[in-house]
């Protein structure tokens, strides 16, 4: 990567950059040197753009700038010296070919990101959550949920940083109370080692109580790197949900990649199900005692409203590969006597949409904002397709909307619902039919479900998730 | 604080150099005759951490050591304790810190007290040039706070100063060296961290003109490397709290 930019750079220069007058040629070149420092910063060796440029104006890069050579007086201090240690004599052959070392003595961008940053916070922080950025999704929910308790309701002081160069509009879902620091635009031009440099010094100077990562792998990657330093100044916690699946089969993610890594620098793990983690007790051998289960809470909605129940199901969510939209075709084309109405946005390649586009009895809304929104007075279900999940905050929704739910026995969803209510096999298309069928057919078993996921709803009432929060060993006390 | 009877205490560290101590010693003698000869009185104190038989052998028997030089065996296996240490016994107005394997020019202490009495006792002193050898031969100028080339905000990826500094007791006795436990505790180079408090406090690191450390690259062993290769970071400073 470096010798293709190193010879795309010699190129340009002799064809553009060396013809043009010296300050303009000293400008961009300083510029030049700025990314290159940033992209190679163990490789450049130019510490000011002057020493890229020829200043009688001719070709520079043919004529490269040249090393300072060691002075008389050092070699002089190495011949009287190798008196007392031979092996330093100047004519020896390792020490007549000491090279010049250009340190990047200049390069000071990771420390001026740093300082923005750390002028940019209140301080102090009690506890320092990193995610990957606040937009749609039950994870970024779930950071919102557990900033806005810590602040909220359990006056601690919050900082979340989000670390990737994305934007964050569920930013606005936190407190007032809440600092938001997004990161990873500062950091994106940075090596990737300088980007960790950054986020452990804020961390260490910071010094929270408690640091948090939930799903930031920056964060990770600072606790593979520096977590035993980390550990002296504060305690480190991680949220996991589940799994993802490469289309082999193989389990990939966050647990997989760094807890056999770092799990002995974790204080604790928090996940919202009871059931995903045991997998990484059971095939990773990290201890169970490192997990707490923290049940996200219910979604602050009125009270559910007793809906008809049309021949309409509802589908929302992410149509990406997890979310099976073959799964939803396959059942919607079984079911041509029922409208599905599919909300929310695709990640998937073409393709995999085709069928379900071509479907008369589906129909695609596209991105949705608010689920109370999407639910219609004849939806009869919402109907929750998914190969892994831990428990979904969709279910929740669907609840508190006043409908029930057919889904899978997936992940932690029978925290939620129990197994009988659920379809066993996630591939098992006539069984979601059935299910549908069921709640068609049957207007005393469908207002039994609702009044079953009302119940469960209860259980998730926010006091209920803050005391569960306030209660997790070494977080909050 | 002990008393003042020498003008100068190099501080030099032991632990397991074996023959590489004896080199040491005689090139660190050449300095204080050189410095001798400039009218400064120069005492040796000495750790030896956890020294193995070999290293003892070498140091407590060298010829370059007279009446006056201290010798402390201690068990501290922690590089800036033993400094602290050293520094706790010295009585020279001026320290100059040296590692037990490296070289500096003849005129390293001469140099850099001549330096203090000119500008003050805020200022550091560092070699000018540094040669390393053995794993690795190079050479590069070391930078002056008070040149172009210093920027405050690359101290957070760099250190710009090697181990051995030269200044005025006070500044080492208002300024100790952090305990690094980088094997326990995950932070090193207690170096690059002095380097910041000092500058933190109002001390100003500069070049002593015309001086060189010869610098000697394992090609493993060192607690530099060992630092590196865990990851290690320095310590929460008050310099990044400034910056």
């Amino acid at each position: 990567m470096y010798r293709v930019f190193r010879a795309t750079y010699r190129a340009l220069d002799r064809a553009l950059f060396s013809r043009m007058p010296l300050q303009k040629q000293l400008a961009l070149k300083a510029g030049v040197l700025r990314v290159a420092r940033g992209m190679f910063p163990e490789r450049i060796q130019a510490a000011h753009a002057s020493q890229l440029v020829d200043m009688s104006g001719s070709l520079s890069s043919d004529r490269p700038w040249q090393p300072p050579a060691l002075p008389a007086w050092v070699k002089d201090e190495l011949r009287a010296l190798a008196a007392i240690d031979p092996e330093l004599h100047p004519e020896n052959e390792a020490i007549a070919r000491a090279s010049f070392y250009s340190a990047p003595w200049c390069y000071d961008q990771p420390g001026q990101v740093y300082a923005q940053l750390w002028h940019s916070v209140e301080r102090p922080v009690d506890v320092a959550i990193a995610v990957p950025w606040l937009k749609t999704g039950g994870a970024d929910l779930g950071a919102v949920h557990v900033a806005n308790a810590l602040a909220e309701d359990l006056d601690r002081r919050v900082l979340v940083m989000a670390t990737e160069d994305q934007d964050s509009p569920w930013a606005s879902r936190l407190s007032a109370k809440v600092q938001f620091l997004p990161i990873g635009r500062p950091l994106a031009p940075l090596a990737p080692g300088h980007r960790l440099d950054v986020l452990v010094r804020l961390l260490l100077q910071l010094s929270p109580r408690v640091f948090h990562i939930m799903n930031s792998r920056l964060g990770w990657d600072a606790v593979v790197r520096n977590g035993l330093a980390l550990r002296q100044h504060m305690r480190i916690f991680a949220s996991l949900y589940c799994d993802d699946f490469t289309p082999h089969g193989v389990p990939v993610g966050y647990a997989r990649s760094y807890l056999p890594r770092c799990y002995t620098m974790l204080d604790g793990i928090l996940s919202d199900n009871t059931r995903t983690w045991r997998a990484w007790v059971q095939t990773m051998g990290v201890p169970a005692s490192l997990f707490n289960v923290l049940p996200f809470p219910a979604p602050a909605t009125a009270a559910p409203t007793t809906r008809g129940a049309g021949k309409a199901i509802l589908w929302a969510g992410r149509l990406d590969r997890q979310k099976r939209p073959d799964l939803l075709a396959r059942i919607a084309a079984a079911m041509p006597d029922f409208r599905f109405d599919v909300h929310g946005t695709s990640v998937c390649e073409q393709g995999d949409l085709d069928m379900l586009r071509k479907l008369p009895n589906v129909v695609m809304h596209g991105a949705y904002a608010c689920f109370d929104d999407v639910v219609k007075d004849d939806h009869l279900a919402l109907l929750y397709t998914t190969a892994w999940d831990g428990m979904p905050n969709v279910l929740l929704e669907a609840a508190a909307a006043g409908l029930p739910v057919v889904a899978p026995d997936v992940g932690g969803i029978t925290d939620f619902i129990p197994a009988a209510d659920l379809v066993a096999s996630a591939d098992d298309v006539p069984a979601y039919v059935k299910s549908i069928r069921d709640l068609s057919e049957n207007p005393a078993l469908r207002a039994a479900r609702v009044e079953s996921l009302r119940i469960k709803l209860a259980e998730r009432r926010w006091e209920v998730f803050v005391r569960r929060l306030a209660g997790i060993e070494g977080y909050v006390a | 604080m002990s008393h003042t009877s020498h003008d100068v205490s190099a501080v030099i560290t032991f632990h397991r150099e074996g023959l590489l101590a004896h080199t040491t010693l005689l090139s660190i003698e050449r300095c204080r005759r050189f410095a001798e000869e400039a009218g400064l009185s120069v005492e040796f104190v000495i750790t030896l951490d956890n020294a193995d038989v070999e290293t003892l052998r070498v140091v407590k028997g060298h010829q370059a050591l007279r009446p006056g030089d201290q010798l402390h065996e201690v068990d501290y296996r922690d590089l800036s304790t033993c400094r602290n240490h050293a520094i706790q016994h010295a009585r020279g107005r001026y320290i100059g810190t040296f590692d037990g394997d490296d070289y500096f020019s003849a005129n390293w202490i001469a140099r850099c007290v001549e330096l203090i009495r000119q500008h003050g006792e805020k200022f550091i002193y560092h070699p000018e040039i540094m040669f390393a050898f053995g794993a690795w031969n190079a050479y590069w100028w070391q930078v002056d706070q008070l040149d172009e080339y210093y920027r405050p905000g690359a101290l957070l990826i760099t250190n710009y100063w090697n181990a051995c500094a030269f200044a005025a007791r006070s500044v080492f006795e208002r300024c100790p060296y952090h305990v690094s436990r980088v094997g326990e505790a995950g932070f090193g180079f207690e170096d690059w961290h002095w380097n910041c408090e000092t500058i933190a406090h109002g001390f100003v690191h500069r070049l002593a003109r015309g001086t060189v450390r010869f610098e000697r690259r394992k090609h493993g062993g060192s607690l530099n490397i060992a630092h590196q290769q865990v990851g290690a970071v320095i310590r929460p400073s008050i310099f990044f709290e400034q910056l």
